[in-house]
């Protein structure tokens, strides 16, 4: 998950992968679902990279596909109408899901910061 | 002194006066002294057959029930004077005829209850219940003591009815439940087969060669994929080994149905997206690295799936099947970064990328 999160960004991001011309008819659909195992799978490479843990839902981490730029993912006329049928929730509770998981993420660093600060 | 006895008894066999099992005669017989004639001391007490088999019991005189009858025993025994008395006989009881007579002398009385006599008096009941004797239910019905005014057997009788004299009866206990017989009956020697799916689709349980699968309800090919007329399987075309080949349709028929958050079909064109996905990557291009990373993937893939299915029912597969998924896995991984030199590959690259996080699914249960 590392490695296609790291190929997504050298790439300029799914918004810019998804406004190429040569883009296949699959890859919206693809980067859903990495953007959804991103968010709440928490399984991951763990014969190659043990320490890689994905899943921000649940790890704390910030979302790489889904965060406060994600534009690509309510597009007008992109959404995928099979998307709520095999995932179980609307593109809309999962971004905000994704958004609960990244202000998550900035209170944890602030707790985390103001924790090491001691006064004098 | 034996020789003797049993020349007697064989006479008295014959003569029908005496039995040679009669315990008085044999015992008589055998306590005479050797100077005695036996047999005329037999014919003198004239053995009456049968014999009473109570002789041993004590004297019926000091019995406090006087019979006015004699009886066979009174007559050989100790009651043979009193016998002879109140029938008012000289002669003894050798004469069968004559000794057997007062035991039918009650067929010429009359023995009928008189209309005015109470059968309370007949019957005494001292019990509970109508012990006042005027009562004739309770008479014949002691064993549960007051009858019951609507008739019912039973109702209104208390355990304690009729104890309190000691003249009724215990009653028997009820049976509660009917006595079992299948705990007796003998268990017959069967053995159970289990004819179940794993069976039939398992022919390779219980050896070392690589599991089988028949090509059971493959996912079919989507529609926008044109297929070469020059390819006649395109499977075997892409996997032409024997064994990713089966792996690759164990994918295409089970594992794209078990996928987690994949496995509804689509509501547009009731398709898997993942195979559809899956074999539309496959069969644009099959000469590139991120292509063969792809099909590592897929080869991964189906081969967590199988370890996860069968790992209870054949662990030694399972870990075969198990090293073959971290194999491809890793080989997958290696095409990747072969592979993604080439912008034109995105998709093929993200494609393997989802497909070894799918994977990493059912591979996660079987470790835990």
């Amino acid at each position: 998950m590392t490695f296609a999160l790291r190929h997504i960004s050298r790439r300029g991001g799914p918004t810019a992968l998804l406004s190429e011309a040569t883009q296949g008819c699959d890859r919206r659909f693809i980067l859903e679902q990495l953007a959804v195992v991103d968010l709440f799978s928490e399984f991951s490479f763990a014969e190659v990279e043990p320490a890689d843990a994905v899943g921000t839902f649940t790890t704390g981490n910030e979302p790489s596909l889904l965060g406060d730029s994600a534009t690509w993912w309510t597009e007008a006329g992109t959404s995928s109408p099979d998307y709520e049928r095999y995932l179980g929730i609307s593109k809309e509770m999962t971004e905000m899901v994704a958004k609960v998981s990244d202000l998550e993420t900035i209170v944890i660093k602030l707790i985390n910061s103001t924790a090491s600060f001691t006064p004098e | 002194m034996r020789y003797i006895a049993l020349n007697s008894l064989r006479r008295m066999d014959a003569d029908k006066k005496t039995h040679p099992t009669c315990e008085r005669c044999v015992e008589l017989e055998l306590s005479a002294s050797p100077g005695t004639n036996a047999q005329s001391l037999l014919i003198d007490l004239q053995c009456v057959w049968p014999p009473n088999t109570s002789s041993t019991k004590p004297s019926r005189q000091n019995s406090p029930i006087q019979l006015s009858q004699p009886t066979p025993y009174d007559a050989t025994g100790s009651g043979s004077q009193a016998a002879n008395t109140q029938s008012g006989s000289t002669s003894t009881w050798a004469d069968q005829g004559t000794a057997l007579t007062p035991l039918y002398d009650f067929a010429n009385t009359d023995l009928s209850v008189p209309w005015d006599v109470n059968l309370g008096d007949l019957l005494p009941i001292t019990g509970n219940g109508n012990g006042n004797g005027n009562g004739s239910g309770a008479a014949i019905e002691p064993y549960y003591g007051t009858p019951a005014a609507t008739g019912n057997i039973g109702v209104g009788w208390t355990p304690m009815d009729g104890l309190q004299n000691g003249s009724y009866p215990q009653p028997l206990p009820i049976p509660t439940s009917t006595p079992s017989f299948e705990s007796l009956a003998p268990i017959p020697e069967t053995s159970i087969v289990l004819n179940t799916p794993s069976n039939q689709t398992m022919p390779w349980r219980n050896t070392n060669t690589v599991p089988t699968f028949p090509p059971y309800n493959p996912y079919p090919f989507p529609i926008s994929i044109t297929i070469p007329s020059t390819i006649n399987d395109p499977i075997e075309h892409i996997f032409p080994s024997a064994d990713s080949k089966m792996i690759f349709q164990h994918v295409r028929s089970k594992t794209s149905t078990t996928i987690t958050a994949l496995t509804t079909q689509s509501q547009t064109s009731n398709q898997n997206p993942f195979m559809d996905m899956a074999l539309r990557t496959i069969m644009v291009d099959s000469t590139t690295h991120a292509q063969t990373a792809f099909r590592h993937a897929m080869l991964s893939l189906g081969a967590a799936h199988v370890c996860h299915q069968y790992a209870k029912a054949s662990p030694v597969q399972a870990q075969k099947m198990r090293v073959r998924t971290v194999k491809s896995n890793r080989k997958a991984l290696g095409f990747l970064g072969i592979g993604t030199s080439q912008a034109e590959q995105t998709d093929l690259v993200l494609a393997t990328c989802l497909t070894l996080c799918v994977r990493n699914v059912p591979s996660y249960s079987y470790y835990f």
